[in-house]
């Protein structure tokens, strides 16, 4: 049996790849790719702590069970949207670097 | 679940994240997400959470094939400009795909977390049940707002060249 400490260990080195790639990277793409290994970790957490592995959470694996579901609909509404984001950025200003963000203020 | 094995899995999603965080073609990048998830799915149902492990490795297949047909071999899909819209052998394979995962939503959102006996669905919905329903009508609306983009931007390449 994995100690629950084990995927709370790689659920935070996810997350804090994704942080980290948020914070240094510039390419729209890959901050929005960082954002979702972000949640991948988050996810992580609360998927397991559904499973009936781990007796800690055995009396709330439905609430862990939803709330693994509703960060999944998070993370499509925010690929979704951001693609759609950087689609259009793209489309008129041949870049998704942010640093070029700023444009949409002029 | 040995924790050699868990942390193989493990592993290889660290090195998935590494990948999609620091490569710099995006292309790569997004391909490194996916494994990532892939791997997490993997690890999920491993570990018996097997009702978001499921729907978690449909996500990132379905996400694989979007990848596929419209990064990697965009041409098999004749999205280019305006014209007569023909059935080749991608599109039914996107179509079988697409309606594949919407029956696989639905029939674990009818089966898999079903309410208790003295509350019908019609009647009143579990937490899990509205979850389900949110992450299916957001996969819809998602579809939806793909396939609206892709004709406005087909009529608008046709009318430039046109």
């Amino acid at each position: 049996m994995i100690p629950y400490a084990h995927v709370l260990v790689l659920a935070l080195l996810q997350f804090s790849l994704g942080l980290a790639g948020m914070l240094l990277r510039r390419s729209g793409i890959v901050v929005l790719v960082s954002a979702l290994v972000m949640l991948n970790g988050i996810l992580l957490i609360l998927s397991v702590g559904a499973g009936s592995t781990f007796s800690v959470f055995k009396d709330h694996q439905t609430i862990c069970q939803s709330a693994g579901l509703v960060v999944l609909a998070v993370m499509i509404a925010l690929a979704a949207v951001g693609i759609c984001i950087l689609y259009t950025f793209n489309r008129f200003h041949k870049t998704v670097d942010l640093d070029e963000q700023d444009r949409m203020r002029h | 679940m040995h924790p050699v094995f868990f942390w193989l899995l493990g592993i290889i999603s660290l090195v998935a994240a590494l990948v999609a965080v620091g490569h710099s073609k995006p292309l790569k990048s997004i391909l490194g997400l996916l494994v990532l998830m892939v791997t997490n799915s993997a690890l999920l149902l491993s570990l018996s959470s097997s009702l978001v492990g499921i729907e978690w490795i449909a996500i990132s297949l379905g996400g694989l094939v979007a990848l596929w047909v419209l990064m990697i071999k965009p041409n098999r899909l004749n999205l280019g400009p305006a014209g007569r819209a023909r059935l080749n052998s991608m599109r039914v394979l996107a179509a079988i795909v697409l309606v594949c995962f919407l029956v696989a939503i639905v029939w674990f959102a009818m089966h898999k977390v079903a309410p208790d006996a003295t509350c019908p669905i019609p009647v009143c919905l579990s937490e899990q049940h509205g979850a389900w329903i949110s992450l299916y009508l957001l996969g819809l609306s998602t579809v939806v707002a793909c396939v609206l983009v892709l004709f406005k931007n087909r009529r608008q390449s046709g009318g430039e060249e046109n």
